[in-house]
C-alpha cells in the first residue's frame, strides 16, 4: 500500500520503523530538513521537505494515490488541516493525531464532517494501557481482548517462582487454570511455546486468559498484588490528565506532582477531585513530605526521560509496590530495564498497536477481520479476530484445521465468555479468536491455516 | 564498522562482475579467439571468493555512512584489480601496471588511455574495454540494489556514496524500485543508440562498444584517432546529442516518463548546463573561424568537442589539441565543470557550481551588509546549510588533490601543462586532456607509480572523492 507520513517525529518515526517490516510504500514529510534526512537514511523510505499543509508538498508526496495519509505532527491542528487536505485531493483514507483534550471532545463529533477516517491519540492510549497495569500490578504490561473478556499479562518469572523448571503442560496438570502461555521471551530468543517447554527462571512470559482466571493462577504463583487504591502521578503533562480521569472514574485515589504553578492550576480546574501538588519531584524532601510511600503506585510522566528515571528508582526505594517509567526514547528504554525498572510506557509504542491495526484491516476483503492486534516484539504479534462469513471452516476441530507453524490459537470469547482452545476445540461463527503469531503481516483468520 | 556487512556486498559486487566478464567471454568465442583463458581465470577467482562472502550469515544488517563509503571505495577497487587480469593474460596489455590504468580508465568513465593502437586489440578484448565503460557508469552498486531486495537500515548511505551529485534524492519510495527505474532508463538509451548507429552504417560491434562508450560517458574507442575515425556527420551528432543526454540528470527522464514536463523545464541545473553548453559551443565556433574553417564545420566540431568534453566523455572528432588558446581554455573549463549531477558523467558537477557561485554571492552581500540574513535558494528549495558547506568542502579538497597531484606527476614527467590537465582530465573522469596527452596522445609517457597515483585519482573522481579518502583514512579503522 502507499503510506503518506506527515511528521516525522517520535510518533512518526515509530509508525515507519513498524510499517517499513510489512513492506508498505512510504513516504514521509516533514518541515524539519534534519529529521527527514534522518529517516531517508535509517528507513528504505522517499522524504519530502515541507509543511503538511501546503497542496504542493502534499502532491509531491504522492496524496493523491495514496491509500492512508497519517498526519501525526506535534500540532493538532496541522494534522487536522492536513488530513482534511489530503482527503481533498483524493487520499483514500486519512488518519489524524488529536491529542488536546478539548480538540479531542470535539473531534468524536466532527470526525464526520472533516472526512477524517481515524484520529488517534497516543497520549490517551498510553494513559489506558497504564490505567490497566494498575489494574494487574503484578504485570509488566497487560493487553485486553473482546472488550476486556480476554487478558494477556506479561511478567517475569523469578527464581523463587514455583513454575521453575516445570513444562507448560505440567503447571496447567498442577495448577488447573484456565490460562495459556501465548509467548516466552528467553533472553534474544523469542518462543511460542508447546506442551513439553519448560520455563526458567529469568523467562519473560506472556499469559492469556479471562480476568478471573488470571488472578487466580498468579495468587497460586504468589506473585499477586491486589489493584492499586491510591496512585502517586510526577508530571501534570496531557498522559496524567488522561490517567488521572481514567482512575477516579473507577474510584482510585490520585495525586499529581507538577512543578509548573499555572499548569498545576489548569489541572486542579479540569480534575476537581484530585489532589494536585505544586512540587518539584527531584526534591526528595518534597517527596517524602507528600507520603510518596504510602501510595500503592508511582507512575513517572515528566517531560523528561532522565527525571522519570531517576524519581522511579528514588520511589522503588522507598518501597512503592508498582512503579511505572515513562520512557520515550527507546534507546534509554533499553538502559533503564538493567537498572530493575519493569515496566515502561510510552506514547509511540502504545499508538504503534493501534494504527497498524487500523491499516491492515483496511487490507483485508472479509468479514473476518482484525479487532485487536498488539506487536508483542519484533517478530511476534498477538491479533483478535471475529470470525465471520468469510471463514468457512467453522465446526472444524482446531486439530485438523492444519495451522501454520508459528501460530498458536490462545482463547477464544464465545457468548461473553473465554474459552480455553484445545484440540478438539472447534470454532464457531461470531467467535472472537485469539492467536499468537510469528507468521507476519496478518490481515485476516483464513490466512493462519495452511 | 560492520565487518560482515561490508564483506557481504562486496562478496556480491564479485559475483556479478563474475557474470559481466561472460560477456566478452561470448564475444571471443563469436569470433573465434583463443581469450577463454583470459577470462576463465578472473571469472574462477571471483566466484571462489565471492560466492562465499556474499552467503555471510548476517544478524546485524544495520550499516551507516562509514559503511558506506567503505563499501563502494573497495567494491570499485576490487572490481578494477580483477578486471585488469584478462587484458594481461591474454597479452594486450602485458604489463599488470598498464591494465589496472587502463581497467581503472574504464570503470571510472575516464577513457585515459596507455595504448597507442587499439585496432590491433583483440575483439572480445576490446568488448570488455568498452564494456567497462557502460558498467562502470551507472554504478555496479546500483546494480546490486536493483536486484536485490534490500530493504536493510542503512543501505541508502551506499546509494548516496556511489551516486554523483551533492544531494541524492529518490524516485519512489523504495530504493530497488528506484535503482531498477534508473538502470531501465539507461539501457533503454542505450538500445535506441545502439540501432541508430547501426542504421548510420556503422558495423554492429561498433555501434555496440561505441554506445556503451557513451552511456558511461567513458571516451574508449576501437579506432586509433577516437570518432575522428569515422569520418561521419551523422555518426558524430548522434553521439553528440547521445553524450549529453547520458549527462543529463536520470531524474528528468523519470520525470518526463511520469508526464511531469513542467518540473524539468523548471529545472535550473538543466538550465545552466544548457546555456553552458551553447555558450561554449557559439564561442569555440566562432574562435575556430580564426584557422579558416568555414562556419558549419567549426560549428560541427565545437558541437561535438563541447558535448565531449561537458558530458566527461572525451571522444575526439578532431586534434583539439591544435586549436587556438581561447578554445583550448574553454575545454579546460568544461573539463572542471563537467556534467550533472545523478547522471553518468564526471566533473565537480553543474549543481556545485551554481552552488559556489551562488553561496559566494551571498558572502559577498554579506560583506556589504553585515546584517542581512539571505536565503539561497536552489531548484526553488531554501539552500539547506549543510549541503552548502558539504559543497564548499567538496570543491576545496577537490583543489588540493588537483594541486597536490599536478606536483607529483612533475616530477615525473617534465611539463606542467601537461601535468595539470592530465590531472584535471583523470580526475573529471574526461580522459584526453591537452599537450601530450591530448587527442592524439596518451597516457604511456607515465611511469608505473604516476599511473597508479592517476588511478587513484580516477576513482575518487568517479566515487566524489570523500569514499576514497574515507577508505585511506586511519580514523575509518579505528575501533570504538
Amino acid at each position: 500500500m502507499n503510506l503518506v507520513i506527515v511528521g516525522a517525529g517520535n510518533v512518526g518515526e515509530t509508525l515507519v520503523e513498524n510499517f517499513i517490516k510489512e513492506n508498505h510504500d512510504i513516504v514521509v514529510v516533514d518541515v524539519n530538513p534534519q529529521r527527514v534526512s534522518y529517516v531517508v537514511d535509517r528507513y528504505d523510505v522517499q522524504g519530502i521537505v515541507g509543511g503538511g499543509v501546503e497542496r504542493s508538498v502534499l502532491l509531491d508526496a504522492g496524496v493523491e494515490k495514496a491509500d492512508f495519509v497519517l498526519a501525526c505532527t506535534s500540532r493538532d491542528e496541522v494534522n487536522i488541516l492536513c488530513s482534511v487536505l489530503a482527503r481533498k485531493l483524493g487520499a483514500k483514507h486519512t488518519v489524524a493525531r488529536v491529542r488536546d483534550p478539548e480538540y479531542f471532545k470535539e473531534m468524536e463529533n466532527m470526525r464526520e464532517e472533516f472526512g477524517l477516517d481515524y484520529f488517534f491519540n497516543p497520549e490517551r492510549r498510553a494513559a489506558i494501557e497504564i490505567a490497566q497495569i494498575l489494574k494487574f500490578p503484578s504485570a509488566k504490561n497487560v493487553e485486553s481482548f473482546a472488550d476486556g473478556k480476554a487478558r494477556m499479562i506479561e511478567f517475569d518469572i523469578t527464581d523463587v517462582n514455583p513454575v521453575v523448571g516445570k513444562s507448560v503442560m505440567q503447571i496447567s496438570r498442577e495448577y488447573s487454570t484456565k490460562i495459556l502461555f501465548g509467548m516466552v521471551q528467553r533472553g534474544s530468543d523469542v518462543i511460542i511455546p508447546r506442551g513439553d517447554f519448560v520455563l526458567q527462571a529469568g523467562d519473560s512470559v506472556h499469559i492469556i486468559g479471562s480476568e478471573s482466571e488470571i488472578e487466580k493462577f498468579t495468587k497460586q504463583l504468589k506473585i499477586f498484588k491486589p489493584r492499586a487504591k491510591s496512585v502517586f502521578i510526577i508530571g501534570g503533562g496531557k498522559i496524567a490528565y488522561y490517567l488521572a480521569k481514567e482512575l477516579m472514574d473507577s474510584g482510585v485515589g490520585v495525586k499529581i506532582a507538577e512543578k509548573d504553578e499555572d499548569r498545576a492550576t489548569e489541572l486542579s480546574r479540569d480534575l476537581p477531585s484530585a489532589t494536585v501538588l505544586l512540587l518539584d519531584a527531584t526534591e526528595q524532601e518534597a517527596l517524602d513530605e507528600e507520603n510518596l510511600k504510602g501510595n500503592d503506585a508511582c507512575v513517572t510522566l515528566t517531560g523528561m526521560d532522565e527525571e522519570n528515571v531517576i524519581v522511579s528508582l528514588y520511589a522503588k526505594e522507598r518501597g512503592v509496590g508498582k512503579v511505572i517509567t515513562k520512557v520515550e526514547r527507546p534507546s534509554v528504554q533499553n538502559m533503564v530495564k538493567i537498572l530493575g525498572l519493569d515496566t515502561i510506557v510510552s506514547p509511540r509504542n502504545a499508538i504503534a498497536n493501534h494504527i497498524i491495526r487500523f491499516v491492515r484491516a483496511h487490507k483485508s476483503e472479509t468479514a473476518s477481520g482484525i479487532n485487536t492486534l498488539y506487536k508483542l516484539n519484533d517478530k511476534v504479534e498477538a491479533i483478535e479476530f471475529t470470525v465471520g462469513d468469510g471463514f468457512n471452516r467453522v465446526d472444524t476441530p482446531i486439530k485438523n484445521l492444519g495451522i501454520e507453524r508459528g501460530v498458536l490459537v490462545s482463547g477464544i470469547v464465545r457468548d461473553k465468555e473465554f474459552i480455553l482452545p484445545s484440540g478438539d476445540t472447534e470454532l464457531k461463527k461470531g467467535d472472537k479468536v485469539i492467536v499468537v503469531t510469528s507468521v507476519k503481516n496478518i490481515t485476516e483468520l483464513t490466512q493462519i491455516i495452511r | 564498522m560492520n565487518y560482515k556487512m561490508v564483506m557481504n556486498i562486496i562478496g556480491k559486487v564479485m559475483v556479478i562482475e563474475a557474470v559481466l566478464l561472460f560477456f566478452p567471454l561470448f564475444v571471443g568465442v563469436i569470433y573465434k579467439e583463443d581469450s577463454l583463458v583470459a577470462f576463465l581465470v578472473p571469472i574462477l577467482a571471483l566466484l571462489v571468493l565471492g560466492v562465499p562472502l556474499s552467503l555471510i550469515r548476517l544478524n546485524d544488517r544495520t550499516i551507516y555512512a562509514r559503511e558506506g563509503f567503505v563499501i563502494v571505495a573497495l567494491s570499485w577497487i576490487i572490481m578494477s584489480l580483477f578486471g585488469a587480469i584478462p587484458f594481461v593474460i591474454s597479452a594486450n596489455i602485458p604489463n599488470y601496471v598498464d591494465a589496472l590504468f587502463e581497467t581503472v580508465s574504464g570503470f571510472t568513465t575516464t577513457g585515459s588511455s596507455i595504448l597507442s593502437d587499439v585496432e590491433s586489440l583483440d575483439k572480445s578484448i576490446q568488448f570488455w574495454r568498452l564494456f567497462t565503460h557502460w558498467v562502470g557508469g551507472m554504478g555496479v552498486l546500483v546494480f546490486v540494489l536493483a536486484i536485490l531486495p534490500a530493504s536493510d537500515s542503512g543501505i541508502m548511505h551506499v546509494f548516496r556514496a556511489e551516486a554523483p551529485g551533492p544531494s541524492v534524492g529518490k524516485l519512489v519510495s523504495k530504493l530497488t524500485f528506484t535503482a531498477r527505474i534508473l538502470y531501465g532508463i539507461y539501457m533503454v538509451l542505450t538500445v535506441i543508440e545502439i540501432v541508430l548507429l547501426a542504421c548510420g552504417g556503422m558495423s554492429l560491434f561498433e555501434s555496440v562498444v561505441h554506445t556503451f562508450s557513451t552511456a558511461g560517458t567513458g571516451g574508449f574507442g576501437t579506432r586509433n584517432n577516437s570518432v575522428a575515425g569515422f569520418n561521419s556527420v551523422y555518426v558524430e551528432m548522434v553521439i553528440a546529442v547521445f553524450m549529453l543526454l547520458f549527462s543529463t540528470n536520470f531524474n528528468l527522464f523519470y520525470l518526463i516518463l511520469i508526464g511531469n514536463f513542467s518540473k524539468v523545464l523548471r529545472n535550473e541545473e538543466l538550465r545552466t548546463y544548457f546555456i553552458i553548453v551553447v555558450v561554449a559551443t557559439l564561442t569555440i565556433a566562432v574562435n575556430l573561424l580564426s584557422t579558416g574553417l568555414k562556419f558549419w564545420e567549426a560549428m560541427r566540431y565545437s558541437f561535438f568537442q563541447v558535448s565531449s568534453i561537458s558530458s566527461t566523455t572525451g571522444f575526439s572528432s578532431a586534434d583539439f589539441n591544435q586549436w587556438p588558446a581561447f578554445s583550448k581554455a574553454v575545454i579546460l573549463f568544461l573539463t572542471v565543470v563537467g556534467s550533472m549531477a545523478g547522471s553518468t558523467g564526471g566533473g565537480i558537477k553543474v549543481s556545485r557550481l551554481i552552488i559556489l557561485v551562488k553561496s559566494s554571492r551571498k558572502d559577498v552581500k554579506k560583506m556589504l551588509h553585515p546584517r542581512s540574513v539571505i536565503t539561497t535558494k536552489f531548484e526553488g528549495q531554501p539552500l539547506e546549510r549543510s549541503v552548502e558547506r558539504g559543497v564548499r568542502t567538496y570543491f576545496i579538497v577537490w583543489v588540493m588533490i588537483v594541486v597536490l597531484t599536478t606536483l607529483l606527476l612533475s616530477l615525473d614527467y617534465n611539463e606542467v601543462f601537461t601535468n595539470f590537465s592530465a590531472t584535471l582530465a583523470c580526475i573529471g573522469n574526461v580522459g584526453p586532456g591537452l599537450n601530450a596527452v591530448g587527442p592524439l596522445g596518451n597516457y604511456s609517457i607515465y611511469s608505473p607509480y604516476s599511473k597508479i597515483l592517476l588511478s587513484f585519482i580516477m576513482l575518487a573522481g568517479r566515487l566524489e572523492i570523500f569514499p576514497m579518502i574515507i577508505l585511506f583514512s586511519s580514523n575509518t579503522w579505528k575501533k570504538g
